[in-house]
């Protein structure tokens, strides 16, 4: 067989096996992969809209929203997905609002890859506690953080120490997500 | 001491005659051992597979899981490339290798994400990138396509755990000293103030500068 011959029958019998190999593989953890996807996404929607146990999507195609409904069916808010740009990269968080979207009732930081130790820290539950419960601002500016001090005035949040930075990337994402979702949901 | 000249060699050949006289098989697997978690370090003494190594050590159970994932494709490729290593035509070589590592690549991650979703998420887009990881495709040219299929195999065995103990050496040293806890437990209280260093990249490449230098130097003093 002269070496051309042989290189496209080598390459062609490689690519065959492989794509046979990856066929069956593919078919086989494909169900799980979207089974994990999908329950993780439940367990977040659920982690900031206490007492809801069922959720029904109502995203648009930039903007991922949920309705979270108790067993009853009774309303217990809205879980939209916020995103932005952080300090050193891409923060994704899950927050769950009231129906009558003035008040935050839970905050769930999903993605960061922020300063471990400083930024990183948005990730504990001291930080993301403030949002539980957290009446909004009438202002454009629904969130807003203070610094060292105890926040007084609706809306605001302490930033954490040392990571300015990431605390305000929070907020910005925050109420640009929020302005968004109020033109959704009306 | 045996004096320079004339008695090294007869010292030399004294010692392969015994070596060779002893058990084959047990003298195989342990300096095959020997070579690849030591003397050829893929990490420390071939300087591969540089890029998982810095960024997958910063916790013990992180090197672990890339270790294995590593070992696994190096095994499976090595197995596959000596098989067909005959029928590869040289001229396509390089493009066989790499459809057959990273057939095994994403079948890896698929596993990863299927049956460990919290270990897939933590090692995030490193275990695609062992397509890239110079190891396997370095195994692959320089050995499994000459030798036969045993041997392949434990060297790539070898060759895994190799990578695997120069991870989880660094893993070690820089989850100790950055987070103060060892494979998720916190060993050191509140009193030692952690190097967050050690989690970021100077800290890896600190940790990593450092095992080069000890242990070129004690190898190359033999």
């Amino acid at each position: 067989m002269s070496v051309m011959k042989q290189m496209i029958a080598v390459m062609l019998v490689i690519g065959v096996f492989s794509s046979l190999l990856l066929a069956a593989s593919n078919q086989l953890t494909r169900p799980l992969i979207e089974k994990h996807k999908l329950e993780a996404l439940q367990n977040s929607i659920f982690q900031v809209l206490a007492g809801a146990k069922e959720y029904e999507e109502i995203s648009t195609e930039t903007f991922k929203v949920y309705k979270g409904f108790t067993e009853q069916k009774g309303l217990v808010g809205y879980a939209f997905i916020a995103e932005g740009s952080g300090f050193q990269g891409n923060i994704r968080m899950i927050v769950g609002i009231n129906p009558g979207l003035d008040t935050l009732l839970g905050l769930n930081v999903l993605e960061q890859v922020e300063t471990p130790g400083l930024g990183g820290n948005i990730v504990r539950e001291s930080f993301q506690n403030q949002f539980s419960g957290l009446k909004l601002a009438v202002s454009e500016n629904f969130v807003s953080y203070v610094k060292n001090v105890t926040p007084q005035n609706p809306g605001e949040i302490q930033a954490i120490t040392g990571a300015t930075i990431s605390s305000k990337a929070v907020v910005n994402i925050l109420n640009n997500s929020i302005a968004e979702l109020r033109k959704i949901v009306k | 001491m045996p004096e320079r000249g004339q008695d090294i060699n007869t010292m030399a050949e004294i010692l392969t005659h015994a070596e060779v006289s002893q058990e084959k098989s047990r003298i195989h697997i342990l300096s095959e051992l020997k070579r690849g978690v030591w003397t050829e370090n893929p990490v420390f003494r071939q300087i591969l597979g540089m890029c998982p190594t810095l960024a997958v050590s910063n916790t013990v159970i992180n090197g672990i899981a890339i270790g294995l994932a590593t070992s696994f494709v190096l095994i499976c490729s090595s197995a596959m490339v000596s098989l067909i290593r005959k029928f590869i035509p040289n001229q396509v070589r390089i493009a066989a290798f790499t459809v057959i590592i990273a057939a095994f690549v994403t079948i890896a991650d698929q596993f990863l994400a299927a049956m460990f979703p919290p270990i897939s998420k933590a090692l995030g887009p490193f275990v695609p990138l062992i397509v890239v990881n110079c190891i396997i495709l370095g195994r692959q040219e320089a050995f499994a396509s000459k030798n036969p299929f045993k041997a392949s195999v434990v060297d790539a065995v070898v060759m895994g755990i190799g990578f695997m103990a120069a991870v989880c050496t660094l893993g070690c040293i820089r989850e100790v000293l950055g987070s103060g806890s060892l494979l998720g437990v916190q060993i050191l209280g509140d009193w030692f103030s952690r190097w967050v260093v050690m989690i970021l990249p100077a800290g890896a490449f600190f940790s990593l500068g450092i095992g080069l230098g000890i242990i070129n130097y004690i190898v190359g003093r033999k």
